[in-house]
């Protein structure tokens, strides 16, 4: 079994205040921006996963895929990977494995799905990440990672 | 008598304006029919004279607004539309409908993303006819105002394109003010057939005059400009079977 991560970017979204993530504004000149992310843990062929994400979870017209663990957007203080808890009910999650499902010949088998999305955090500000993984995050649902930069 | 044309509206999961657009597309003469995706056939699509894609949150937007919907549609039923499209059928898309339309390969390509300021957006819009020659738009006048309610309204295209598309002809409605961040203000696109369309603003929901923001306001003494909508379509159906049965009769 082999796992494979995608971050797909719209190529359109703009860098906005970091406070449009938070309940209470901050003082901050740091700026955000969101990502989505899938990590595929599979077996089978790569160059047929490659084009159910390029297919299926991305839109060409708007998006860009960013394959591996390397974050797609540099210049980031620090960013949040946001999932679901393993036993969540997660809708995309499960549109995206039934609609596999029906696939006659997917070339690979998708053995387990993440569905994660990123908030990167950008700028030099020294602002720690508690505050936004306090309104990102709710700890009864969620499973957060902080990456510094 | 003459049979009423048949309009049959595709239901997903998290469609939700299906309702009023069967009743709008009877108001205007259609025998409409609302059935659940998993229901419909190749046999029930070569039936209807139009099929519908209403708007609503086709299976909660996830990935993106219209996708999952696109992708089941296209799965399914993708070879049965495009030769219903090929044998004349007429086909609309509104709101998350215009945008399983962009996705599904049968407008000219595009993506309809989130809206510029990142929010949802519910407000009327004042629209503009883009091209003289839209079956979907022929009762309507060159300026006339509808409801707006979507996140994921804004139109792009491959670069350069959207002012190709407006050029040839394929943007049939603009919005008179940027309201979403849509390249060109694009509302509503059209195939090269012209008989594919799809649009952001909601017809169904300025059906009667009552339906109007202002209560003054100065329009038909019956209708909203939603029926002017159907009604084109209804009168471009009714006149192409005409002309078909004309044809085979000469």
């Amino acid at each position: 079994m082999t796992q494979l991560q995608f971050e797909i970017v719209n190529r359109y979204a703009r860098e906005k205040s970091c406070n449009e993530l938070l309940y209470a504004p901050l003082e901050s000149a740091l700026r955000a921006r969101e990502t989505r992310g899938y990590r595929v843990e599979f077996s089978g062929e790569v160059s047929a996963l490659r084009a159910f994400t390029h297919d299926v979870l991305t839109d060409s017209v708007s998006e860009t895929v960013s394959e591996g663990e390397q974050a797609a957007l540099s210049g980031y203080r620090f960013y949040i990977d946001v999932s679901l808890k393993p036993g969540c009910l997660d809708l995309e999650k499960e549109y995206i494995l039934r609609f596999y499902g029906e696939l006659e010949e997917p070339g690979f088998t998708l053995e387990n799905l993440t569905v994660f999305h990123r908030y990167y955090l950008l700028g030099d500000d020294p602002v720690p990440s508690e505050r936004f993984v306090k309104d990102l995050c709710n700890p009864v649902i969620h499973t957060w990672n902080v990456i510094n930069a | 008598m003459e049979k009423r044309p048949d309009a049959l509206l595709l239901k997903f999961a998290g469609t939700n304006c299906d309702e009023e657009t069967a009743r709008a597309l009877r108001a205007v003469g259609f025998e409409a029919e609302i059935m659940p995706f998993p229901l419909v056939t190749q046999e029930r699509i070569e039936q209807a004279d139009l099929v519908v894609l209403a708007g609503g949150f086709s299976y909660g937007d996830y990935i993106m607004a219209g996708k999952l919907a696109q992708l089941e549609l296209q799965q399914k039923l993708g070879s049965p539309l495009k030769t219903f499209h090929e044998h004349g059928g007429f086909l609309l898309g509104i709101c998350n409908g215009f945008q399983i339309l962009m996705r599904l390969g049968l407008l000219p390509e595009g993506s309809l993303i989130h809206n510029v300021n990142g929010r949802f957006i519910c407000r009327w819009v004042g629209l503009e006819q883009a091209s003289t020659d839209s079956l979907y738009l022929a009762q309507l006048p060159a300026t006339f105002e509808l409801p707006i309610a979507h996140a994921e309204g804004r139109f792009v295209a491959p670069e350069g394109q959207s002012a190709t598309y407006r050029e040839q002809g394929h943007v049939a409605l603009t919005y008179v003010e940027d309201v979403n961040g849509s390249e060109e203000r694009i509302a509503g696109i059209q195939d090269a057939s012209r008989r594919v369309f799809g649009l952001m603003p909601h017809p169904e929901r300025f059906l009667y005059r009552e339906h109007h923001c202002d209560p003054d306001w100065a329009g038909d003494a019956e209708w909203g400009w939603g029926y002017f909508f159907f009604k084109s379509i209804h009168d471009a159906i009714v006149l192409k079977r005409e002309t078909t049965k004309q044809e085979a009769s000469a």
